[in-house]
């Protein structure tokens, strides 16, 4: 027996990436969107400004970006809205590539020439290329539909030529031969005969479709265009500024990358986008060699027959309504969908109940958080700023904090107004210059 | 006969090109004209731009003021100029990654194939799926934080091995390439592998290897001529891939090309006191990047064709 490593480790990766989009929020040290202004390192003691490096200050192992937010607590969230985006927009590329593939495969003369050059002329243009001028014409303000227009332009194509091929191989039959002499309609063969062959094949062009949405998204995100993207912000008179809101593989990709010596975090969100599409394409190729007869693959047996006893006796043991619940393979996936959605919430709500126990947040370095009887000076050197930006430092942020709440709200709902908005800037460059460095 | 053959079908093609170039071009400012005002009324510094109008009238002057030299403004001037030095840095970065990749795909393909029972090695589909699976800005990002974690071990006063910001035809051209030649480099790889493999598998092989051919001289006398024209059609789908990840590519090692250039059109920019607004979706830059893109793809099809119509003679009659 030959194991199908491909598959076996790309639903290892999976079920790592799928674990991440449930329970990663829960697992999230801090607010996504809490912004951190200045910030006192509670075991070194030193003062930090955003960016924050990597590894430099406790508690933000991978950094922030410029607003001082917790990159690691980003990536954590941002897994869940990507992977949706990714599945819907999959979805629609699948279900466009197959319906145009079963006819350009099945007609013949005029009409499957024109789709056949609409096939190949989707083919030869360069996916990202087309996304990027649909969605720079849309504005990603459609949020998840500008995603949908801009990759599913041209995206479908792949899915469709490979579908015309196995259509126009089915076509050539004897049993289709056979169905067209006892009557049957074109539409007939292809939903009863046509579709029935290739379903197992789809599966398998899924797992690649998701693989390829995913790579071209993060690619989207990279350059700046991202789910919930062109917020702007003041930042002096008539000049606004382009940021950020929600996490979101996409614009973290965009984000996470603010210092030249300091690329950790894009490594860390490439790599999980990396993990996500090598998971999704080792599935595909795992799934194309279990179609191939050549490959050797089997089933694991006792696996495959024990589920499939169980099935059959809840089907027998709630006759008539196990019928229904349990005798379709539709049935059976949806089932394991729920279980495995039921597995990964029972654990974080064992986790928040206290029955598993994870390592704590890392917290407690708020200037709120500050002792007021006894505030902490900063450094020598800098004795100047005790009378003017001393002064500042315990009060700007908590002045500051009602804002800096104001603005995580409106970025969560892409409502910050450039009018009313106060600059995070403004508020940075009360402190005096020499801060500039680690204070 | 066949000859003339050939002369009409790449006449045919040839002629194609112009036209198609053209309609290139004309949608290409037509999709900026029409995108401008529609982004504007969204993105802070649109609402200051002159508003377009009609279309025709804008592209014949355009079309008029570009092709007449003493017609040309001074920014239409310096726009052809900045368009033609990226232009040249582009092709360049093209050329080298395009090259490497075939070389060392085309090796990879042919050291993962077995003779006998003929297939494919089983490291080739975890390397190539691995290697496809990599975004050129990871791989990019994977380099760039070696190179940091490079200089952070050895110490202040060292130097980075090759550059990782800018452009230049010196080590500044090491890690664009890389990054730019890393999934079309696995995509020759594994086509070359499996189209070989199924080459190897055909009965001639059997019958060669019973007259005491060695495997060498089958493979390189009659299995590599059949699958050249095959591996020269997934070269030019490769070149598209390439040409695609140029953008990416060129924004992350802020390399003054097309890609960056285009991605510049059409991602707005993160200030809106920066420079890069007066590029944001304007029509002309917008039509002739797409229309030397479009240019690129039309002539590597070409040359494909040709190529693969002169190595394999069966295809020489469609």
């Amino acid at each position: 027996m030959k194991i199908n490593w491909p598959l076996v480790l790309g639903l290892l990766l999976i079920g790592g990436v799928i674990y991440l989009a449930i329970a990663g929020p829960a697992l999230a040290p801090r607010d996504p969107l809490e912004e951190n202004l200045i910030l006192q390192d509670e075991v070194t003691g030193q003062w930090h400004i955003p960016p924050f490096e990597a590894f430099a200050l406790t508690g933000f192992p991978l950094g922030s970006d410029e607003f001082g937010r917790d990159v690691y607590s980003r990536l954590l969230y941002a897994v869940r809205p990507t992977l949706q985006m990714v599945l819907v927009v999959a979805a629609v590329r699948l279900v466009l590539g197959t319906l145009i593939g079963l006819v350009a495969g099945w007609s013949t003369g005029r009409t499957g020439g024109f789709f056949d050059s609409l096939i190949s002329s989707a083919l030869a243009l360069p996916g990202l290329l087309v996304a990027l001028g649909a969605i720079a014409i849309v504005g990603v303000e459609l949020g998840v539909t500008a995603f949908i227009i801009g990759l599913s332009l041209t995206g479908w194509a792949e899915t469709a030529r490979l579908v015309r091929e196995q259509t126009r191989s089915i076509r050539s039959e004897v049993y289709v031969e056979a169905a067209q002499a006892l009557g049957a309609t074109d539409a007939q063969i292809v939903f009863r005969h046509v579709v029935r062959q290739i379903r197992a094949m789809l599966l398998m062009l899924l797992a690649f479709e998701i693989g390829g949405t995913l790579m071209l998204t993060a690619g989207l995100g990279f350059l700046g265009y991202y789910i919930g993207g062109d917020v702007w912000i003041d930042v002096a008179d008539f000049v606004a500024r382009r940021t950020s809101g929600s996490p979101e593989l996409g614009q973290m990709l965009a984000t996470a990358w603010v210092r030249l010596t300091d690329p950790w975090g894009l490594v860390a969100v490439g790599s999980v986008v990396f993990a996500a599409v090598l998971g999704f394409n080792l599935i595909g190729e795992g799934l194309r060699l279990r179609l191939d007869p050549e490959s050797g693959m089997i089933r694991i047996r006792w696996l495959s027959d024990g589920l499939g006893r169980l099935r059959l006796g809840l089907e027998q043991a709630w006759y008539p309504a196990g019928r229904l619940l349990f005798g379709s393979r539709l049935a059976v996936s949806l089932w394991m969908i729920a279980f495995g959605f039921g597995v990964g919430y029972a654990a974080i709500y064992a986790w928040q109940a206290g029955i598993i126990k994870l390592p704590e947040p890392q917290t407690g370095m708020f200037f709120e958080a500050q002792p007021t009887a006894t505030p902490t000076a900063p450094p020598a050197g800098t004795g100047e700023q005790e009378d003017t930006g001393a002064q500042t430092l315990p009060t700007a942020p908590v002045a500051a904090e009602p804002e800096g709440t104001a603005i995580a709200a409106s970025f969560r709902t892409g409502s910050y107004s450039m009018v009313t908005g106060i600059s995070l800037y403004q508020v940075v460059t009360t402190i005096p210059s020499s801060t500039s460095a680690e204070i | 006969m066949r000859l003339n053959h050939m002369l009409r079908y790449f006449t045919r093609r040839l002629l194609l090109i112009p036209p198609a170039l053209l309609l290139v071009n004309f949608l290409g400012y037509a999709y900026a004209h029409f995108a401008r005002p529609l982004r504007a009324a969204r993105t802070p510094f649109l609402p200051f731009v002159q508003p377009t109008g009609p279309l025709i009238p804008a592209y014949r002057e355009y079309l008029t003021t570009f092709l007449n030299p003493e017609l040309r403004t001074a920014n239409q001037a310096g726009v052809l100029g900045s368009i033609q030095e990226a232009t040249i840095a582009s092709l360049g970065l093209i050329a080298v990654a395009l090259v490497l990749s075939v070389l060392i795909g085309v090796l990879l393909g042919l050291a993962a194939v077995r003779n006998e029972p003929a297939g494919v090695a089983r490291w080739l589909t975890f390397v190539s799926t691995s290697g496809l699976a990599m975004p050129s800005f990871y791989i990019g990002s994977l380099l760039i934080a070696s190179s940091v974690g490079y200089v952070l071990w050895a110490g202040p006063g060292t130097e980075l091995p090759f550059e990782i910001q800018g452009f230049g035809w010196d080590k500044h051209l090491v890690f664009p390439v890389i990054a730019l030649m890393a999934r079309p480099t696995m995509q020759i790889a594994q086509l070359t592998a499996g189209i070989l493999s199924g080459e190897l598998s055909k009965q001639y092989v059997r019958a060669g290897r019973s007259l005491g051919q060695t495997w060498r001289a089958i493979r390189l006398k009659y299995a590599m001529r059949n699958i050249l024209a095959p591996v020269i059609l997934t070269v030019t789908a490769s070149f598209r891939l390439l040409v695609g990840e140029l953008v990416v590519v060129e924004w992350l090692f802020a390399w003054t090309g097309l890609g960056r250039l285009l991605a510049q059109t059409l991602v707005p920019p993160l200030r809106t006191d920066s420079a890069e607004t007066l590029l944001f979706l304007d029509p002309q830059v917008v039509a002739i990047i797409l229309t030397i893109f479009a240019g690129l793809f039309l002539t590597a099809d070409l040359l494909a064709s040709f190529a693969v119509r002169s190595i394999d003679p069966r295809l020489r009659e469609r």
